[in-house]
């Protein structure tokens, strides 16, 4: 059920929404965590769904360009990442949420977004509006002047949905973004998802299928480091027919449907 | 309480006279203001002269991020001068090359710790923060060391050059946290050293005549500081080369040992 993707060559094309992946492959000592990932995507909001140990993670942290794979090539934003300069330019317009964070415990809401607002070289004379404007975005206005310590797990979430999103990037990865967010906030943040889709290729790592139903254009699932799936949400519902299957949605159901299949041929 | 619509019911008149701000301008602007600290003379100065606001905003953060070790090495030093004044003994030299390593490795480890992944992401070299941060902690040692040594009068008038060892000895800490994505490893590494180096005359001394009085100072009496000047060059060098090369400097590609241990 793959999306026929265009092949192109791997030119830099600065300016270019979104990732090209060819051949990423990636260990941990001796166990192998990615196997041979090719991706191409435009804009848009891609869900990565999968197992735990499934590679999401590391997926995640090779696209937020925290790690570098063993081998094969990454291009973000049409630069390549092996060009100093270029990935100084892919992180000025990248956003990440790791699935955890540690955070300043003194800081207030306000200055921990802040501090990381310049240190992606945000214009110093935009970061404080900048910064008002992501914390609205995440429903934090009461917060703003509050100390990080104080907050709640929740709370802590949506100040790293902030900070990842306060210089409006072009490529935003989140993993596990809705954790910890009640039905109310996890609304807005889907909200949140569909405006950035037109601008930015926005790739969120969770366990949540309804979060994915509902904001993204395309699935891609992933099992033992491998991607099995990638297609739009419809797609996955559609092989989620059989009411026999595991799962008590459609979406989920065509979740189970892959998975089991990619186990069965291995 | 505020009656403007646009703003939250906890900003009151009197704020946002202070502020002198301008309600027409979008309401974003508008909380900015309110909501941020005002950048003070300090990271003013730090702008102009790191030409950088993300480096001049961590050189005045650092110090929040390290208090423990502030305060910790604030008593250590004034430990350092009752026992000085009752023994005779250069503490106050002593100890700072121990207390800059401990910091230094500190530094490295909260600023990596706590929200490594995130900064690890950013355009703003982790180099560069990492030596905005030794500088601070270099900063606050001097002037703590400093204040000290006006209560302890140091025998045979030891001068700054007890900031050769700091140096040193931190650099090779950092070198060792750095390698081992450790910074408690580091931190210890470098104090054991520090006490070799110290200990390794009293020994001697003692070796050659069992009844000599315990002298802890000679490793920072002015000769023996000048004399080893040279080396304590050479490893800080080395070990900076080594750190530097860990980060992802000389053409290595940038990948922290730590995530081997994961």
């Amino acid at each position: 059920m793959a999306l026929a993707v265009k092949t192109r060559t791997q030119n830099t094309n600065p300016g270019h929404i979104g990732v090209d992946l060819r051949g990423v492959g990636h260990r941990y000592g001796r166990t192998t965590v990615l196997q041979d990932i090719d991706l191409q995507t435009g804009p848009g909001v891609f869900g990565l769904l999968g197992p735990n140990g499934a590679g999401k993670t590391t997926l995640l942290r090779i696209l937020a360009t925290v790690l570098k794979p063993a081998h094969g090539d990454v291009a973000l934003l049409g630069r390549a990442t092996k060009d100093a300069h270029d990935l100084r330019e892919i992180r000025r317009r990248l956003g990440y949420l790791p699935q955890q964070f540690g955070f300043y415990p003194n800081f207030t809401v306000f200055e921990f977004i802040e501090y990381f607002a310049l240190l992606k070289k945000m214009p110093p004379n935009r970061v404080r509006a900048a910064v008002a404007t992501a914390i609205e975005r995440v429903g934090l206005e009461d917060r703003a002047r509050s100390k990080m310590k104080s907050l709640s797990g929740g709370m802590l979430r949506r100040v790293g949905i902030a900070q990842a999103i306060v210089n409006e990037p072009e490529l935003l990865l989140l993993d596990e973004p809705t954790v910890g967010l009640d039905p109310e906030q996890r609304v807005i943040f889907r909200t949140l998802l569909r405006e950035m889709a037109e601008t930015s290729a926005v790739f969120v790592s969770t366990h949540l299928v309804e979060d994915v139903a509902a904001a993204c254009s395309e699935v891609m699932l992933m099992d033992d480091g491998s991607l099995i799936f990638h297609g739009t949400a419809h797609d996955l519902v559609a092989l989620g027919q059989n009411d026999d299957l595991p799962g008590d949605s459609p979406i989920e159901r065509g979740y189970g449907a892959v998975l089991a299949g990619n186990r069965e041929r291995r | 309480m505020s009656e403007h619509p646009h703003l939250p019911p906890d900003v009151t008149e009197e704020e946002l006279a202070m502020l002198d701000v301008n309600l027409e301008r979008p309401w974003h602007g508008v909380m900015g203001e309110v909501w941020s600290r005002p950048v003070g003379p300090v990271e003013r100065l730090a702008r102009k002269a790191f030409g950088s606001a993300a480096l001049a905003r961590v050189l005045v953060v650092s110090p929040l991020m390290i208090l423990a070790w502030i305060i910790a090495s604030a008593l250590v030093f004034a430990l350092g001068v009752v026992v000085t004044q009752a023994t005779e003994q250069p503490l106050i030299p002593l100890l700072a090359p121990a207390l800059a390593a401990v910091g230094v490795a500190y530094a490295y480890g909260a600023g990596a710790d706590v929200a490594f992944e995130i900064s690890r992401t950013m355009p703003v070299s982790s180099r560069m923060i990492l030596l905005v941060r030794m500088t601070v902690v270099f900063a606050i040692c001097t002037v703590l060391g400093g204040v000290a040594s006006l209560f302890a009068p140091a025998i045979g008038g030891v001068t700054a050059l007890w900031l050769l060892p700091m140096v040193a000895i931190s650099m090779l800490g950092l070198a060792v946290a750095t390698l081992t994505g450790l910074p408690a490893l580091g931190g210890g590494v470098a104090l054991l050293v520090w006490s070799g180096i110290v200990m390794q005359p009293v020994l001697e001394a003692r070796r050659e005549d069992a009844a000599a009085p315990v002298d802890l100072g000679t490793v920072v009496s002015e000769s023996a500081l000048m004399d080893h000047a040279p080396l304590y060059l050479a490893a800080t060098v080395v070990c900076g080369a080594i750190v530097m090369w860990n980060n992802g400097a000389f053409g290595r590609p940038q990948e922290d040992a730590r995530w081997h241990w994961r």
